[in-house]
């Protein structure tokens, strides 16, 4: 089993015009599939970083 | 990750993706030039294509069933397979992958070091804070023929929706070596829309930076200093054209294939470079490859000689 050796940083974004939320630590989350399924679920875009790792 | 569907420059260190779940994508920040690899990005660039990202989500509307891209990972190249288990892969690897993939098929060629054309290739500034904004256009391009101008906000290039420098990059990565490129802009808030038409050579760039390349670009083991002004008129070559006098330090590669002390290397495979001994490197560099055969053109004595040198 190889790693790719490439840091990814998942990211629900949402426009500054939407209603307020109740207010929750938001932060990046580090698996592709677990900010998917956020994504899915608010409804919310996903902004996803890919970064090398030196 | 699925590569098939999260392509981009596996050279870079850093890329921004924007989707929605469904895994369509709206659009996409990053990206970088021979000058450093933070010459294109800017907080506020980034800002504008997050902006965009969001407006393209507010008026999505999905699809029944979003077509799936066919997953394929780092682990299916072939070459992975000769590492040993739990090696680590780094990005720009990925690259030497596809192209050792390519080789062992016999489809590799020269037109696949041309990856991610800049949007200079067809003639086209962009904004660094504002990625769909033109900052100039250059005269003699296909965008100048077309009758882009500066001001005009690009809407799509090669289908790609254009908020920055990055989706700019992915749509011309994805056009033909020749041929043509659909291209829509606003030029006062009016729609404008035309094909950029690109010959051949159109994708190359300065690939020198690139560390999937490093393997394969050659280096050229020369030394010396500049001729001066006065010793390039004693000898009728333009002042701005580079010309070095080859110091004692003759590499051994070289003084195998006859290259001497006091050489005056004017050219290589008869052409001239503007600049200077390093010019004349980079120009090397950025144009053959290792194992290439080419002709240092030398003054000796007031005499032309050749000298045939492959490529290391």
């Amino acid at each position: 089993m190889h790693r790719l050796l490439l840091g990814v940083s998942v990211l629900l974004i949402a426009a500054a015009q939407t209603p307020a939320q109740p207010q929750k630590a938001f932060g990046w989350l580090k698996d592709y599939e677990a900010g998917n399924a956020e994504a899915r679920r608010t409804g919310k875009p996903i902004f996803l970083v890919f970064r090398c790792e030196p | 990750m699925n590569l098939n569907l999260f392509e981009f420059d596996y050279d870079l260190t850093w890329m921004a993706f924007f989707l929605n779940a469904d895994e369509t994508i709206y659009g996409r920040y990053g990206g970088r030039d021979a000058a450093g690899p933070d010459t294109r990005n800017t907080l506020a660039g980034l800002h504008f294509a997050l902006e965009q990202a969001l407006k393209a989500h507010e008026r999505y509307q999905a699809k029944p069933a979003p077509q799936k891209v066919p997953v394929f990972r780092a682990e299916d190249f072939a070459e992975t397979k000769i590492l040993q288990r739990n090696n680590c892969i780094h990005c720009h690897q990925l690259k030497e992958f596809r192209r050792a993939d390519l080789k062992a098929k016999g489809t590799w060629t020269r037109d696949e070091l041309w990856t991610y054309p800049l949007p200079e290739n067809v003639g086209i500034t962009l904004d660094n804070n504002q990625g769909n904004l033109v900052n100039a256009v250059q005269l003699k391009s296909p965008a100048n023929t077309v009758g882009l101008k500066a001001g005009d906000r690009l809407e799509k290039l090669n289908g790609v929706s254009i908020a920055s420098f990055a989706d700019a990059q992915h749509s011309l990565h994805k056009a033909p070596k020749q041929g043509e490129i659909p291209i829509s802009w606003l030029h006062d808030g009016k729609s404008m829309s035309a094909t950029l038409a690109v010959a051949e050579g159109w994708r190359k760039t300065n690939i020198t930076w690139r560390p999937s390349l490093l393997d394969i670009l050659p280096s050229l083991p020369v030394s010396g200093d500049d001729l001066t002004a006065a010793e390039k008129k004693a000898l009728g070559i333009s002042e701005t054209r580079a010309a070095f006098r080859q110091d004692k330090f003759v590499h051994s590669s070289l003084k195998k294939v006859g290259l001497q002390q006091g050489d005056v290397v004017v050219a290589v495979d008869g052409q001239a470079v503007e600049g200077t001994m390093e010019d004349l490197v980079g120009h090397v560099r950025r144009n053959y490859l290792v194992g290439d055969k080419v002709t240092l053109n030398v003054l000796r004595g007031g005499k032309r000689v050749e000298i045939a040198i492959e490529l290391k």
